[in-house]
């Protein structure tokens, strides 16, 4: 068990492909066989990959390889439910999760990654996926040797994957970027190092931990407990099947029998064998379509820097406009892993969502800075709808997640401007009304429509800061003939001018 | 010399009634003091709400105020103290009758006049009250009276004069 980064919206941050299951909160964490837990009112989260345990001390998270067994003991009076998880603290599974393999594609040259299971220092790489450019599979049987190089006796150190001879200075070969081991490098923390800084600034190392409880005070224990169970069970599946498809391929290196059961059995092998192959080839390829979409809008996001830096006249001014909107739009699109059943039940459906809702909104080009700090509800809806694609959210579900904002200590917040519902960033927000305020003492006296023009805002956000900083005395109107005109608040001013004349 | 009109006079948001709460009432004091100040400048008792309404125009800034905000103003200082409706006009005390009673009273004293009857027409001679208005005047002696420091004498039910003590 580690302790894992929070997201803006107090969510884990999960890696790239990873989909949450199951999300449960009320939850305490009991740490190996201590009585007492060393966690309160966190929430759960379980993902394909791990599980994670969060609240507002803690963030820790518990690979599912690591997971050894799972046990589910039900609630009594006023005990609760609990599930106890057994955990493999060898450090076996870690490296297991860490292990990431490099090879080089004969074909195209392009160096692949691919994370495999080992044991000791040696890796079979026959049942690898194809090379992600050319979707060629990389030659037949390649045993390799997982250490980092040695330096040689020569002046540079030769790289064990491609042999070029390197500089000694290079940490890493230039050619290839295989890891070689220079002696002038520092020694670098060992892996299980992690330690949780609490609010008391004790020092908690999880990292031996042999088994943790969760104790689910608010219930929804059962649903969680099957998703669990059927995680464990997905990621145990994943192991044997890659285990299977190295057994196949080097069996049917071998001379086969051709008779008897043993030819059957054989001949059932080869097929799954090649199921396995198409799949894992299909997969493969949707896993790189995914790692390159990516990369793409990464690449959409530094032309669109690009383009809005780029001197006038060189590109039109139009396409320019019209490129900036298509980034964004592709940058918008961010995949959103939660959907109604993941989590147990409505509130927490809410909850999450508003964790979302928070989390999008702290996305730059989704800033509440550029609007005014202010944003209706109609526009928020739009704009994450659209962010979603095609995983659309209610206005009804979208409705009870703002309303959760206040529960949550998140950066943004529900509040009533002149009766109609808006969400606010605190701090935007301020500097918004600052804005205002600047402009109406340069030129006082203009309208909703003036201000809405020379601060950028919309007039709704315009109309909504004046009404805030109207009731609080800030501004005060006159209603001149023909619109409705904005001045600073003055009134205490005269009162006081008043009084120091009269003393 | 001229009047010379307040700040808050060229200040268009003066003539709007304000929705805070809080502003408008340091709105309504602002009003206050510069009816008194002003009515105090030109000597000025009394106020038509329908027909003076100069004071309540700013023609170079082209603003009024509407009629029913100088109501609002006009009870404003009526609860205040600082004025009240006689019939249709409104009665300004720039200077409260408390103030009036006091300064009569000061000036009967100095002038050995305790315990004389005067006539209404005689007390306009008290400084400053040459050109007092009746209204004010009897408000003033109504003061006093009820301190028992003086009294209205009636000849054949017409009020006549006014006896000190």
């Amino acid at each position: 068990m580690e302790t894992v980064h929070k997201t803006a919206g107090g969510r884990p941050e999960l890696a790239v492909g990873e989909t949450s299951i199951a999300m449960h909160a009320g939850i305490a964490l009991y740490i190996g066989d201590s009585k007492t837990p060393a966690f309160e009112d966190g929430r759960s989260y379980l993902t394909d990959r791990a599980l994670y345990y969060i609240n507002d001390r803690a963030a820790l998270g518990l690979p599912l390889r690591s997971i050894n067994a799972a046990e589910y003991s039900a609630g009594i009076l006023t005990r609760s439910a609990k599930i106890t998880v057994r955990i493999d603290a060898s450090g076996k599974h870690k490296d297991i999760l860490q292990m990431q393999w490099k090879w080089v594609c004969p074909i195209c040259s392009h160096v692949n990654t691919a994370d495999l299971a080992a044991d000791n220092d040696n890796i079979d790489i026959t049942a690898q996926r194809p090379c992600v450019v050319c979707g060629i599979r990389s030659p037949d049987t390649v045993k390799a040797s997982r250490k980092p190089a040695e330096i040689g006796s020569t002046d540079g150190a030769t790289c064990p994957r491609c042999t070029f001879i390197n500089h000694p200075s290079m940490p890493e070969c230039e050619i290839c970027g295989e890891p070689l081991k220079s002696r002038n490098l520092a020694p670098k923390l060992p892996p299980d190092s992690f330690k949780a800084i609490l609010n008391d600034q004790q020092l908690h190392d999880f990292s031996q931990v042999t088994s943790i409880r969760l104790s689910f005070r608010q219930g929804g224990d059962k649903p969680f407990y099957s998703k669990l169970q059927s995680a464990l069970r997905n990621i145990s599946n994943c192991n044997s099947s890659t285990n299977l498809a190295t057994e196949t391929s080097i069996d049917t290196g071998r001379s086969t029998p051709r008779l008897g059961i043993h030819a059957l059995e054989q001949l059932s092998l080869q097929q799954r064998a090649q199921t396995s192959a198409i799949l894992s080839g299909a997969l493969g390829d949707l896993d790189s379509l995914m790692q390159h979409a990516g990369k793409v809008v990464e690449v959409a996001q530094n032309l669109a820097k690009q383009m809005a830096i780029a001197p006038e006249g060189i590109v039109p001014k139009e396409t320019q406009e019209r490129f900036l909107e298509q980034a964004s739009a592709m940058s918008l699109a961010v995949p959103s892993s939660i959907s109604r059943n993941v989590t147990s039940n409505a509130h927490g459906y809410y909850r999450e969502i508003a964790r979302d809702l928070a989390e999008f909104l702290s996305l730059p080009q989704n800033s509440l800075r550029n609007t005014g700090g202010i944003m209706g509800l109609a526009d928020l809806y739009a704009s994450y709808n659209r962010a979603r694609s095609l995983d659309l959210v209610s206005p009804h579900d979208l409705l009870h997640a703002v309303e959760e904002f206040k529960n949550l200590d998140l950066p943004v917040s529900l509040t009533t401007v002149a009766g109609v519902k808006v969400i606010q960033s605190e701090a935007d927000a301020r500097r918004a009304q600052q804005n205002l305020l600047k402009i109406l003492q340069e030129c006082p006296g203009s309208s909703v429509i003036q201000l809405a023009i020379k601060s950028q805002y919309s007039t709704a956000v315009v109309s909504a800061h004046l009404q805030i900083l109207e009731d609080a005395a800030r501004v005060c109107l006159d209603r001149a003939p023909t619109v409705l005109q904005y001045y600073i608040n003055e009134f205490d001013s005269f009162i006081i001018s008043r009084e120091t004349i009269s003393a | 010399m001229s009047y010379q009109y307040p700040k808050a006079y060229s200040y268009p948001p003066f003539f709007t009634k304000q929705p805070n709460p809080q502003t408008w009432q340091s709105q309504l004091q602002l009003w206050k003091d510069f009816i008194i100040d002003w009515s105090k400048f030109h000597r000025a008792y009394r106020l038509n709400p329908t027909s003076d309404i100069d004071l309540f125009h700013n023609q170079t800034i082209d603003r009024r105020l509407s009629p029913q905000v100088i109501d609002e103003i006009l009870k404003y200082m009526t609860d205040n103290g600082s004025g009240e409706f006689d019939s249709k006009e409104f009665v300004i005390y720039w200077k409260s009758p408390e103030e009036w009673a006091e300064s009569l009273y000061k000036w009967i004293e100095s002038t050995g006049q305790i315990s004389r009857v005067l006539t209404f027409k005689e007390l306009k001679n008290a400084p400053d009250f040459n050109d007092i208005d009746q209204f004010v005047l009897r408000k003033a002696i109504q003061v006093l009276s009820k301190r028992g420091k003086a009294q209205i004498m009636k000849v054949d039910n017409v009020e006549a004069g006014v006896k000190f003590f």
